[in-house]
């Protein structure tokens, strides 16, 4: 049996040996984290058969609860720790072209520790560990979202890590509310005593987590970080925070919640903020003419959505809302890698600049229109059945409020398909723009010939085609792991308060 | 298992996508491919009669629904309609785009769109149904862009109406599934009467506006005519001619499906105004609008989209108007249509595949340089005018006459005048096209090759036949009319049964004929005729020789335009550019959210706090 723990401490160790390594051999830094990482998701993998049993709780420092730290992995936890991990994987594969400079080795190990916040924030069992993770998360992404050292992303990580560190005061102030209260950390064990605290020192915990945490989940109207930030990190580093770190931040929300403060209003209150959140995010996507904010826009409006489903608090909407993330970080990581190399080769952020491009980067072009399609939800393309899914399922709760916000949802989907087609008509114009003519590859010369991304680069991203045009065949299975971690989630859930 | 030719036809047409990606750059061997893919499902589609009535459950699941698809008679009429007219096409194409660029994914997309529309018309559960209808539209979208530049603008036009459209049938699909817990056509069917009648009137409205953009009806046809006339020319016939008519399959489901008739009379608006009435209008104001909007296109690939819009009128009335007769002469007319609009844009097809252009300035006099295409041009208008003793008469005179006998003298009269217009702008066609002066520049051009041909002389046979024995047709459609529990057409071999309102084809053909013998006979009792060049010629008191260019064909019908010119107020053209300037105001304002200001930022954080506070203070 693998110890879960290992999945932390794998990438956690990692980290310290690459450091080392990086004084001698920087060259390596980049293959040694991505062993780590391939280790450590076969690893996850093998535990798939035993957590669908029963969750496993790994004790830590011998002490069990409620003093002792722990790790608590049920279905839920592990089917977050697979897509963050088989994401990470992909994407360190793109690196290994696409990070070419010589701090490669700040990088790997700002990659992991990125992974073992991400990792931990699912698995823990125990609120302040939580905190721990979630700091560990934030901080090695405003290191890399400023890895590129211009005015822009200077500004953008500056930016984030203030905002997002009023957002760690305020979980902070949430956990320390409730261990006054309770005396314990313990999230179990804070669940079950939960009620013993007067309602209005449960509400302003539930205040400073929802908000707190909301920063990093991008919810509106706490997300003013995520346009700036997403689009000057590097594109791998991109992929990454919009595939699945606002995800994680927001299923935890969603599980605190479920376990902590099950208000009937504070979901309304999620449902309609998602709603707000998807229509600001595709409007203001609509209009962008830089692609990666246009990229970070639309983040924020499938975020909404995601969020929009957990909130509606039924099985079928939660359930629905799990496939939505694995939809939007195959699709979004694949477009933000695609753009990644499209940059590089043009040497320009604006749609513009592109037109034609399609042309002579046919394998880039061909992965942005699958994966385009898919986040719009075309048939038969794995979004369709995540985004008809959320819709059935919102429907089905039969009131009337879940209608009127479907509809909306409807009308957000309407938007997001005009602007990337958009995009996508670009691309295959005939009449290739300046931008591309004069742009050359590594390898070639000549405005004819393929700018092409590196194979390296490509294989992961055509991976994440073959999930979305594939991952219908598998959906069976994705939606068994979903199941259960629906469960998982609803085991939390005592009772509503209205 | 009976039903084996569905499952076998759905999978030839998604094997047809996958050849054509393998064959991706060898034109020559996809086209042969594709050509011999499409006859066997024809042939494997004329099988299907006598399965008509049985379902056929796929083992593929989606979430838990097995697909199902079942042969009912409509699905029979409408596939035969799919599957021959796809033929047609690439029949056409194997020489009109044989050499030309950048038709790599033609057949592919053709092939992505043909497996929509047949999984749409077999589908026998919503959820199969809605997959299908989206991978349908999206197949038109990509159809619709193949010759690059400016197809683009028009296509992503179509593509916000019809992912509009496709979003309302979703939430109208998302509801019913809400109310009666299946997506089963007839356990829908059967849980319809029973919603609460605030939601049904939703569901209804929702699925009716849906399905009404992507049939084009009036004030939603907006996207239609560029979007068509921009693409190749047999795609165009292949769009016009089928692909808009979906929308129709979806409201003739909607209403005898799932509503039914008793129902829909149901909502009383005002007085005897009823949503029926409602739509009614509708396609009499999708009759008059784009018919004599039709008559100032100086294209005769618009003119005749134009006119696509307008026929969908016609369809609208006769299937809303309640009455055996109507409704058999809706469901006709979308054969009828299809099989002249075909006719008319492969011969506009061939006259462009000579001349280059289908512009109505610039041709003229092509009647003995194309007579084959000239004869096609002629058969259809006088289809499209709805002119014994073509098809298109039949079905229309069903229509006049449902609608007078039920008591609607209004949509009568409009109906009529849209067939006004239809005569006038049809002149236009053949006139600029192949009457008038031959320009010089064509006097070398010849006939289109044999298999252009070919699919040219199989409509002209099929718009005459049916019109003079509309028979074999309407034993179908009185099929469909029973499969929906409705009083199906007297039909007889050559029209109508006396009790229903005497009409025989036979009769009126022979008169018809017997005219035109005549006046051949009185023709030839005249003075002699002498054969002069067409520059032997002269007008207000000028002879008219080879300096003179004399064309009658430059905007033609420009008193009209004088008259009409006023009335035009563009209101949706205008619509259109509000509703994209709102989209792109909003997009701008909201994105001012995000100031780039710090301090901006903080606040909105503690906001947050405070509003989430004291919400959950109120509310617990």
């Amino acid at each position: 049996m693998v110890n879960p723990i290992m999945l932390i401490l794998i990438p956690l160790l990692t980290v310290f040996l690459i450091n080392l390594v990086n004084i001698k051999w920087p060259k390596f830094s980049a293959g040694l984290s991505f062993l780590a990482i391939a280790l450590t998701t076969g690893m996850a993998f093998t535990l798939l058969p035993e957590v669908m049993q029963a969750p496993i709780e790994v004790v830590i420092a011998g002490t069990k609860a409620p003093i002792g730290i722990n790790l608590l992995i049920g279905p839920l936890g592990l089917m977050l720790s697979l897509i963050i991990l088989v994401t990470s994987l992909l994407v360190s594969m793109y690196s290994f072209s696409y990070i070419s400079d010589e701090r490669k080795g700040m990088y790997s190990g700002l990659f992991l520790l990125l992974i073992v916040g991400s990792l931990g924030m699912v698995m823990t069992g125990d609120i302040f560990n939580l905190f721990v993770f979630f700091e560990i998360l934030c901080i090695s992404s405003y290191i890399l979202v400023a890895y590129q050292r211009n005015e822009h992303s200077l500004e953008a990580s500056i930016k984030y890590l203030l905002l997002g560190s009023i957002g760690s005061l305020f979980l902070l102030i949430s956990i320390a509310i409730l261990y006054r209260g309770l005396g314990t950390l313990n999230i179990a064990d804070i669940a079950a005593r939960v009620g013993e605290l007067p309602p209005s020192t449960r509400i302003a915990a539930a205040a400073f987590f929802t908000i707190g945490i909301g920063v990093e989940a991008a919810i509106f109207p706490l997300n003013s970080w995520l346009p700036d930030a997403h689009s000057s990190a590097p594109s791998s580093i991109s992929a990454m925070l919009s595939g699945f770190v606002i995800e994680v931040a927001l299923v935890v929300l969603i599980k605190i919640v479920f376990s902590l403060f099950a208000f009937a209003a504070l979901f309304w209150l999620l449902a309609v903020v998602g709603v707000v959140s998807l229509l600001i995010g595709e409007f203001a996507a609509y209009r962008q003419e830089n692609i990666k904010r246009m990229l970070a826009y639309s983040s924020i409006g499938q975020v909404g959505l995601i969020l929009f489903a957990l909130s509606l608090g039924t099985e079928a909407a939660t359930r629905a809302a799990f496939l939505q993330i694995i939809n939007h970080a195959a699709a979004k990581s694949a477009l933000f890698l695609v753009s990644g190399y499209m940059i590089i080769r043009t040497g320009s952020y604006q749609i513009a600049d592109y037109r034609g491009i399609a042309r002579r980067m046919p394998v880039s072009g061909f992965v942005f229109f699958l994966a385009v399609l898919s986040l719009v939800g075309v048939p038969p393309l794995f979004g369709f059945f995540s985004k008809f899914s959320i819709v059935m399922a919102a429907v089905s709760s039969g009131s009337t409020g879940a209608t009127v916000l479907t509809g909306l949802v409807l009308l957000g989907t309407v938007v997001e398909a005009a602007y990337f087609i958009r995009v996508l008509q670009h691309f295959y114009q005939r009449e290739p723009a300046k931008a591309v003519t004069a742009a050359r590859s590594e390898r070639g010369a000549g405005a004819e010939s393929s700018i092409e991304a590196p194979i390296a680069a490509m294989l992961p991203v055509l991976a994440f085609a073959l999930f979305l045009t594939g991952g219908v065949l598998l959906l069976g299975s994705i939606t068994g792991l979903a199941d259960a971690a629906v469960q998982d989630l609803f085991a939390r859930l005592v009772s509503v308060l209205a | 298992m009976l039903t084996e030719p569905v499952a076998l036809m759905l999978l030839l047409s998604v094997a047809g996508v996958v050849l054509n990606i393998i064959l991706y750059r060898l034109q020559s061997l996809q086209m042969i491919v594709s050509f011999l893919v499409f006859a066997a499902m024809l042939a494997l589609n004329l099988q299907l009669y006598g399965t008509i009535g049985e379902t056929l459950v796929l083992p593929v699941v989606v979430f838990g629904q097995a697909m199902s698809f079942a042969v009912s008679p409509l699905a029979f009429y409408f596939t035969l309609m799919i599957t021959s007219i796809t033929l047609l096409t690439v029949i056409f194409s194997l020489e009109s785009l044989r050499g030309k660029a950048c038709t790599q994914a033609y057949y592919l997309w053709l092939f992505l769109k043909t497996f929509g529309m047949l999984g749409v018309v077999f589908a026998a559960d919503l959820l199969t149904f809605f997959l299908l209808w989206e991978l349908m539209t999206w197949g038109t979208f990509f159809l619709m862009q193949q010759t690059g530049g400016e197809s683009f603008s028009p296509a992503k036009k179509y593509v916000v109406y019809a992912v509009s459209s496709s979003m309302l049938l979703f939430l109208g699909i998302a509801l019913i599934h809400a109310w009666t817990g299946s997506f089963s056509f007839r356990e829908v069917a059967a849980a319809f009467p029973h919603m609460p009648e605030g939601m049904m009137l939703l569901v209804v409205l929702l699925m009716t506006v849906g399905f009404a953009v992507e049939s084009a009806m009036f004030p939603l046809h907006a996207w239609l005519p560029e979007s068509y006339a921009s693409t190749f020319t047999s795609l165009t016939s292949y769009l016009s001619g089928i692909s808009t008519r979906m929308g129709i399959y979806g409201l003739i489901l909607l209403l005898f499906g799932f509503v039914g008739h008793e129902l829909a009379d149901r909502f009383q608006l005002i007085g005897v105004i009823n949503l029926r009435y409602i739509v009614s209008i509708f396609g009499a104001l999708t009759i008059i609008i784009p018919t004599f909007t039709a008559l100032f296109q100086h294209d005769a690939k618009r003119l005749v989209t134009w006119h696509g819009i307008g026929q969908g009128g016609y369809m609208i009335l006769g299937i809303f108007s309640a009455n055996a007769l109507g409704i058999a002469g809706g469901i006709f007319h979308i054969f009828n249509y299809m099989t002249y609009v075909t006719l008319i844009l492969f011969s506009i097809a061939a006259v462009e595949y000579r001349t280059g252009t289908s512009n109505l300035n610039k041709l003229g006099g092509l009647i003995k340089r194309q007579p084959v295409a000239f004869l096609g041009l002629l058969f259809g208008i006088i289809g499209l005018a709805g002119i014994p003793p073509m098809n298109g008469f039949v079905s229309k005179w069903f229509i006049y006459k449902a609608l007078i006998t039920e008591g609607y003298p209004f949509l009568a009269i409009s109906a009529i005048i849209g067939t006004l217009g239809t005569i006038l702008s049809v002149y236009k066609l053949i006139h600029n096209i192949f009457l008038g002066q031959l320009q010089p520049e064509y006097n070398e051009i010849k006939e289109v090759p044999f298999l252009m041909q070919l699919p040219i002389w199989v409509l002209m046979l099929a718009v005459f036949a049916t019109g003079v024995f509309p028979g074999p047709i309407l034993s179908l459609i009185a099929e469909i009319q029973s499969s929906f529990g409705l009083a199906p057409v007297p039909y007889t071999m050559t029209g109508v049964d006396p009790a229903a309102g005497t009409l025989d084809m036979l009769v009126i053909t022979t008169v018809f004929i017997g005219g035109l013998l005549l006046a051949w006979i009185v023709f030839l009792l005249g003075h002699k005729r002498r054969h002069v060049s067409q520059y032997q010629n002269y007008a207000a008191g000028h002879f008219l020789d080879e300096s003179i260019p004399y064309n009658f064909n430059y905007n033609f019908y420009t008193g009209f335009e004088h008259i009409f010119n006023p009335m035009k107020k563009k209101v949706i053209a205008r619509t259109e550019v509000a509703v994209s300037s709102l989209v792109e105001a909003a997009g701008d304002y909201l994105r001012r959210i995000y100031t780039g200001n710090l301090a901006t930022y903080a606040m909105y954080i503690m906001a947050a706090l405070v509003v989430t506070s004291l919400f959950l203070k109120e509310l617990i």
